[in-house]
């Protein structure tokens, strides 16, 4: 294990890990954050090397280190939310994880296809993107599950002596702040495509606006009492589409009244919210199902939406676009009203379903 | 005792083992898997798969708490509120696995509220929350409060009648152009923006009860993104006042209904839990603003106890136990999501 003193010896350092990591080696670098351990996430033999370095299992992934945007873009798709994150908050202490391009060695991109990019505000590491050309892992130098290293002995306290081999040069820049390790940011939720409720597709024939958030409530009353009717034999799905803010949770907080169901919250946190209900001779559950966190609809099923389509029960599915198929493959089950509601301003709403 | 807590009420897959009231080790299965390497977490159901977490996240609890699973005493399991599908993940598990051991069937609300009472290994801190106190619990899922007589006796005072404060968080995130989950970047880039620069409202102010409302001060943001031109056309100091502005508001919100609450009560202790509790601008208002009125608070004395973790689940577990309250027959071990704390 080489040591270089990055503080005193920045040029040599420098130069020293380049060829380190062109040859497949590991070097251990500072970041604003901890230190980190770099390997050409380009080379198959240089990320076997680190993952034996970090006794993990094959398939965890790692994060990397970057110069600039454009070679992460060569590297990932970056959306507009890792666009607008890139521009405002890069370099600085923040992972971006987006879609990656299938362009590292195996290994680095996540199981799923996705990939955590680091740019980093502190010169070496930048520097050495810079120089080396294309993006070097950017994993917390501990061994797994040990100590997060500010300075060079939290590393090695922790290590055996083999692992310690491993390490083919490490550049030092002494006690590093305490700052905590860099914040993680998923912008892959945004690439979920929305599609559009269309008016070929689904026939809205009505209108209403809404004023206030009570009027929005009373629609959702209305909605149960002209179709609890045809519980018996089906399942009511209510598919709202509308923007954040637009009143969906609201609206089903209505049709909770008229089923004695009073504690209706988003269950934008917890997926899916199930309620219990006995109402005009009828009861079922009604399921509160929000799929804003959902990447696709294999979700949506595995949620177990199947088996909540059964008579007697209340779907309400919201940001339902996003499924507009799955939904629409249980209308022989089921009764689907499909409500779109737009914000006109703070308290207009427009209703159409 | 020994005790192996288990949580999969939603996004993690959690399991602990303490002794007692300290605890032995603390396992969330996003450290394990995803980007660990610079802490977080990130969930979709796919990549949640509960199911093929929790027997390595159990052993791996086991291991760094240097125990067996057949020195285990008890296992203390959420049962609620949470994810249906996700509940049953953990108490299937202790279905297929418990042998000798007492069931205990913990409430995820009362799980955060004993974080306060989680001791380290060699049993510290020695002081506890005393009887009686308010429990303030604020995460992406759930914005209560409830008043405790005594231990296991909650009593929900208040609750948000929409959103939960933590999602808020997210969704005013998305709205500036942040990724999932933007708890953390709000907080820092709060940091150095002007918390006056934009009067959103508190909702529920002017109302009696101690409930919250989050869903209108969403909306109060996002017409004043419309307004300055949208997302894109948002400078970084913009970013920054209207982060600070809106992290203020729903710290005012929650603190007034708090303050309230301590004084309808008269009641001189604050115990606060919830993954919203590891934002250190909230630690810093809530300590100034009740030590005005002589209240103490407290938080989750470790690392890793405020968001969703399972040693906390342990914790409560040794108080479930002190009461004797135990499930009979594993058999009956059952999901319930919509459990309320006040059921107990």
């Amino acid at each position: 294990m080489k040591h270089i003193n990055v503080i005193g010896d920045r040029e040599r350092g420098i130069k020293e890990a380049i060829k380190v990591l062109k040859s497949g080696g590991l070097v251990v670098y500072p970041t604003e954050t901890v230190y980190g351990i770099g390997a050409d996430a380009s080379n198959p033999d240089a990320v076997q090397k680190l993952t034996t370095y970090k006794k993990l299992r094959k398939d965890k992934p790692y994060s990397v280190m970057v110069a600039n945007t454009a070679m992460a873009k060569k590297y990932a798709y970056l959306n507009d939310i890792a666009k607008n994150l890139y521009k405002k908050y890069l370099p600085g202490p923040y992972t971006i994880i987006s879609k990656g391009k299938h362009k590292f060695a195996s290994g680095v991109e996540s199981t799923d296809g996705t990939i955590g990019i680091r740019m980093s505000s502190h010169d070496i590491p930048h520097t050495l993107a810079k120089e080396f050309g294309r993006p070097f892992t950017a994993a917390s130098a501990n061994a797994s599950y040990k100590k997060k290293p500010r300075n060079i002995f939290d590393i090695t306290d922790n290590i055996s002596k083999k692992q310690e081999e491993l390490i083919d040069l490490v550049l030092d820049y002494g006690q590093l702040p305490d700052r905590r390790p860099s914040t993680i940011i998923d912008t892959t939720l945004d690439d979920v495509s929305i599609s559009r409720i269309g008016d070929e597709e689904i026939r809205f024939q009505n209108r209403q606006m809404t004023y206030s958030p009570e009027e929005t409530r009373a629609i959702g009353e209305a909605f149960i009492n002209d179709n609890i009717k045809y519980l018996d034999k089906r399942t009511l799905i209510f598919a709202l589409q509308g923007d954040m803010g637009s009143g969906k949770t609201v609206m089903t907080q209505g049709m909770g009244k008229v089923l004695g169901i009073d504690e209706i919250v988003s269950p934008s946190y917890t997926l899916s919210l199930e309620y219990p209900f006995t109402a005009q001779e009828m009861s079922g559950y009604l399921f509160h199902i929000d799929t804003w966190r959902m990447f696709d609809s294999t979700e949506l099923l595995e949620l177990g939406f199947e088996s909540m389509v059964k008579p007697g029960n209340i779907i309400v599915v919201e940001w339902a676009a996003k499924f507009v198929d799955i939904i629409s493959g249980f209308g022989h089950r089921s009764r689907i009203i499909w409500v779109k509601l737009d914000s006109i301003d703070l308290e207009t709403r427009s209703i159409t379903f | 005792m020994l005790i192996l807590g288990l949580d999969t009420s939603a996004d993690d897959t959690a399991a602990a083992v303490s002794k007692n009231d300290r605890i032995l080790s603390n396992i969330r299965s996003s450290q394990i898997d995803m980007h660990e390497e610079f802490g977080g977490i990130v969930p979709s159901i796919a990549r949640r798969a509960h199911k093929a977490n929790i027997s390595r996240v159990v052993a791996k609890a086991l291991k760094q708490a240097n125990v067996t699973f057949d020195t285990i005493d008890a296992i203390a399991v959420t049962i609620g509120p949470g994810l249906a599908i996700a509940l049953e993940v953990a108490i299937d598990y202790v279905k297929k696995t418990a042998t000798t051991q007492k069931i205990i069937g913990i409430n995820h609300i009362a799980g955060h509220v004993y974080a306060n009472w989680a001791k380290n290994r060699n049993g510290n801190p020695k002081d506890s929350p005393e009887f009686p106190l308010i429990a303030l619990i604020i995460s992406g899922g759930h914005t209560e409060l409830l008043l405790m007589d005594d231990h296991l006796s909650f009593e929900k005072i208040g609750k948000t009648l929409d959103d939960a404060a933590g999602e808020a968080f997210d969704k005013v995130g998305r709205m500036l152009g942040f990724g999932y989950p933007s708890g953390a970047i709000i907080e820092e880039v709060a940091k150095s923006g002007n918390p006056e620069a934009f009067e959103f409202p508190r909702p529920m102010e002017k109302h009696d009860s101690l409930d919250f409302s989050f869903s209108g001060l969403k909306t109060a943001v996002m017409y004043e993104i419309k307004n300055l031109g949208g997302m894109h056309s948002l400078s970084r100091k913009k970013i920054a006042d209207i982060a600070a502005s809106f992290q203020q508001a729903v710290f005012d919100s929650l603190l007034i209904k708090t303050v309230d609450a301590c004084k309808k009560y008269t009641v001189k202790r604050l115990v606060l839990g919830g993954g919203v509790v590891a934002n250190i601008t909230l630690r810093r208002i809530f300590r100034k603003e009740l030590k005005k009125i002589g209240v103490d608070i407290f938080t989750p004395p470790l690392p890793n106890l405020s968001t969703d973790n399972a040693a906390m689940i342990a914790v409560a577990g040794y108080y479930y136990a002190q009461y004797g309250r135990f499930i009979a027959d594993v058999a009956m071990l059952d999901r319930d999501p919509i459990y309320s704390v006040e059921d107990m």
